[in-house]
């Protein structure tokens, strides 16, 4: 089943594929681990980057959601130094009538819309409810330092 | 009380592009600062904009300060918001007196329920589930999927069910069963709920229910080794039981065959059908030794990997398969049991199906119900082709090779006996 979907998804990515967003296999041989690319939307300061991302599929996939972290470090409230998001879709409040697709346009309008009130860094929340330009110069900084 | 512009009589030129450049762009409200105030984004553009409704309307684009007509965000909340024609006078007005904003409030409101009416009506008509409205079944078009494992539903035609409490969407039984499972084993206590919209799916013994009415295939118990076909000798070496792929005559009942011997041959004259697992159906087995490929070549072929230049032939094989499948006399079509759809029967029941078009059955329609004994009670029920539900179902010869793909025999004996029903029905429903 989480073969057959995962193969299933790469197609309709080929097919359809979103906008900003890109995702597939690293390999050919191993269909569960996926990387992906966002570029930073226009109107945040993570404009003009491009974040990596990899993407490991559960045995149970799509019954349990995938593991998405960041490869690039990234300045966000919601996104730890370690490349984990804080994103309830990709936790308990997972449906398997989500895609890859879906996740990437949801992390996309994360990064868009921070959520300083559920923070995984809750220096740069504080920041960014204190000090929105300040936020806005780190976040432009490190976008240009490590995603460019 | 007077307006502050006058009252125009006939729309402008500057207004009338507009409107037609609203209807064609694509704007999201991203905060309503009151009843009459929004804050709208246009699709591609960097600025957000506010627009007032009132006597006048007034916009913070650059094309609105300039041209002082109505711009294309205010009528596109005209229009698309208000849902306002573009007929409508009130459409090209620069402001609007209280009177009239309460009007296009209002309508707004009338026009959102005429829709909720509707959809209390056919509740109202269906059934209730544990005191609960049962809302209907959302038509299953050509491209939906399944959400869970995103295959085309009519394509798999699997038995399938729906979100009865929310949103009305067809997903596959079988797959929201591991995900009913999965829920409840994450939170025990927890009610099972529909991928798509969240709302509470029901108690997962509806969805057995479900499941046993629409002849769902029964899952085999964890930890039996599935390709051990126990009790069946191979009738060439004897080897027993067989494991691996079992093939079967179809004429000499007690006749198998192991794949080693297969290969070989023996048994030629009569045709195999072949399975991997116990719980699979029978497929045909097409073999070629005695017509077209010769021992030497079955034997090369078995033993290493097949490349490109293979594949001439092994089409030739697919073709032969496929010309068998494609003569059926037309009187056996008669002589297949119909039923007509009572009220409380069995063919109402909760995930009783049309194995064709996926929905349920209604009072008073005619269903084609296709017994085959490999199926035991399992029997198959369809519309027929002609019922009215089913008109969105181009028969299509899909169906009959499928069926035929799993008794291949029968179709060229033409044997009349319960498989031959069972394939006759499924491919003629519709010209009859």
């Amino acid at each position: 089943m989480a073969l057959k979907r995962i193969v299933k998804e790469l197609q309709d990515l080929g097919r359809d594929p979103p906008g900003n967003c890109s995702a597939g296999p690293i390999s050919e041989e191993d269909m569960f681990h996926w990387q992906a690319t966002i570029m930073g939307p226009t109107d945040s300061p993570y404009s003009g980057g491009v974040f990596f991302l990899t993407i490991t599929f559960p045995a149970d996939y799509p019954f349990k959601p995938p593991k998405v972290t960041f490869a690039t470090k990234i300045y966000h409230p919601n996104i730890n130094s370690q490349g984990g998001i804080c994103l309830d879709i990709l936790k308990n409040q997972w449906s398997p009538a989500l895609t890859i697709s879906k996740v990437l346009l949801s992390i996309c309008s994360l990064l868009t819309d921070p959520n300083p009130d559920d923070p995984l860094v809750p220096d740069i929340a504080k920041m960014f409810k204190t000090d929105r330009n300040e936020y806005n110069r780190l976040a432009k900084e490190w976008t240009a330092k490590y995603a460019e | 009380m007077s307006r502050s512009v006058p009252w125009r009589h006939t729309v402008s030129d500057a207004c009338n592009w507009h409107q037609s450049q609203a209807l064609e762009s694509t704007i999201y409200i991203l905060r309503q600062t009151g009843p009459t105030g929004f804050l709208l984004k246009e699709e591609g553009e960097r600025k957000n904009v506010k627009v007032f409704m009132g006597d006048p309307h007034t916009c913070t684009c650059p094309v609105f300060k300039k041209e002082r007509d109505l711009c294309k965000h205010i009528c596109w909340l005209l229009l698309r918001k208000f849902r306002l024609s573009v007929n409508d006078p009130l459409s090209w007005q620069l402001g609007l007196v209280e009177r009239e904003i309460n009007e296009i409030l209002r309508g707004r409101v009338t026009a959102e329920r005429p829709q909720r009416q509707s959809q209390a009506k056919t509740s109202n008509n269906s059934q209730t589930i544990d005191g609960k409205a049962v809302v209907e079944q959302r038509e299953i078009a050509e491209e939906d999927v399944c959400p869970i494992c995103q295959e085309e539903l009519l394509a798999k035609k699997l038995p399938v069910t729906y979100c009865k409490f929310g949103c009305g969407n067809t997903i596959h039984i079988k797959c929201m069963k591991v995900w009913a499972e999965h829920q409840k084993k994450t939170s025990p206590e927890g009610v099972i709920k529909c991928p798509m919209c969240r709302e509470d799916f029901g108690p997962i013994d509806l969805l057995k229910t479900e499941s046993k009415n629409a002849g769902c295939r029964a899952d085999p118990p964890p930890g039996i080794r599935m390709d051990r076909h126990l009790g069946v000798m191979c009738s060439n070496c004897s080897k027993a039981p067989i494991e691996g792929k079992c093939y079967r005559c179809m004429v000499c009942p007690t006749y198998h065959l192991c794949q080693r011997c297969f290969n070989f041959p023996v048994h030629t004259t009569h045709s195999f059908q072949f399975r991997q697992k116990r719980n699979q159906r029978w497929r045909a087995a097409p073999r070629t030794l005695g017509s077209g490929l010769p021992d030497a070549l079955a034997n090369d072929l078995m033993h290493r990997e097949i490349t490109e230049d293979d594949y001439e032939m092994l089409l030739q094989m697919e073709r032969n398969q496929q010309e068998e499948l494609s003569s059926l006399a037309e009187e056996d079509l008669r002589g297949i049991p119909v039923e007509r759809v009572r009220e409380g029967g069995p063919l109402l029941s909760l995930g009783a199906q049309c194995r064709i078009c996926l929905r349920g059955f209604t009072v008073g329609q005619t269903v084609r119900k296709l017994p085959c004994r490999h199926k035991r009670q399992q029997a198959y029920n369809l519309h027929m082709f002609t019922a009215p539900l089913c008109s969105m179902y181009q028969p299509t010869w899909y169906t009959l090779v499928m069926y035929r793909r799993r008794y291949p025999l029968l179709q060229k004996t033409n044997r009349i006996g319960n498989h031959v029903e069972f394939i006759v029905a499924c491919v003629r429903g519709g010209i009859t």
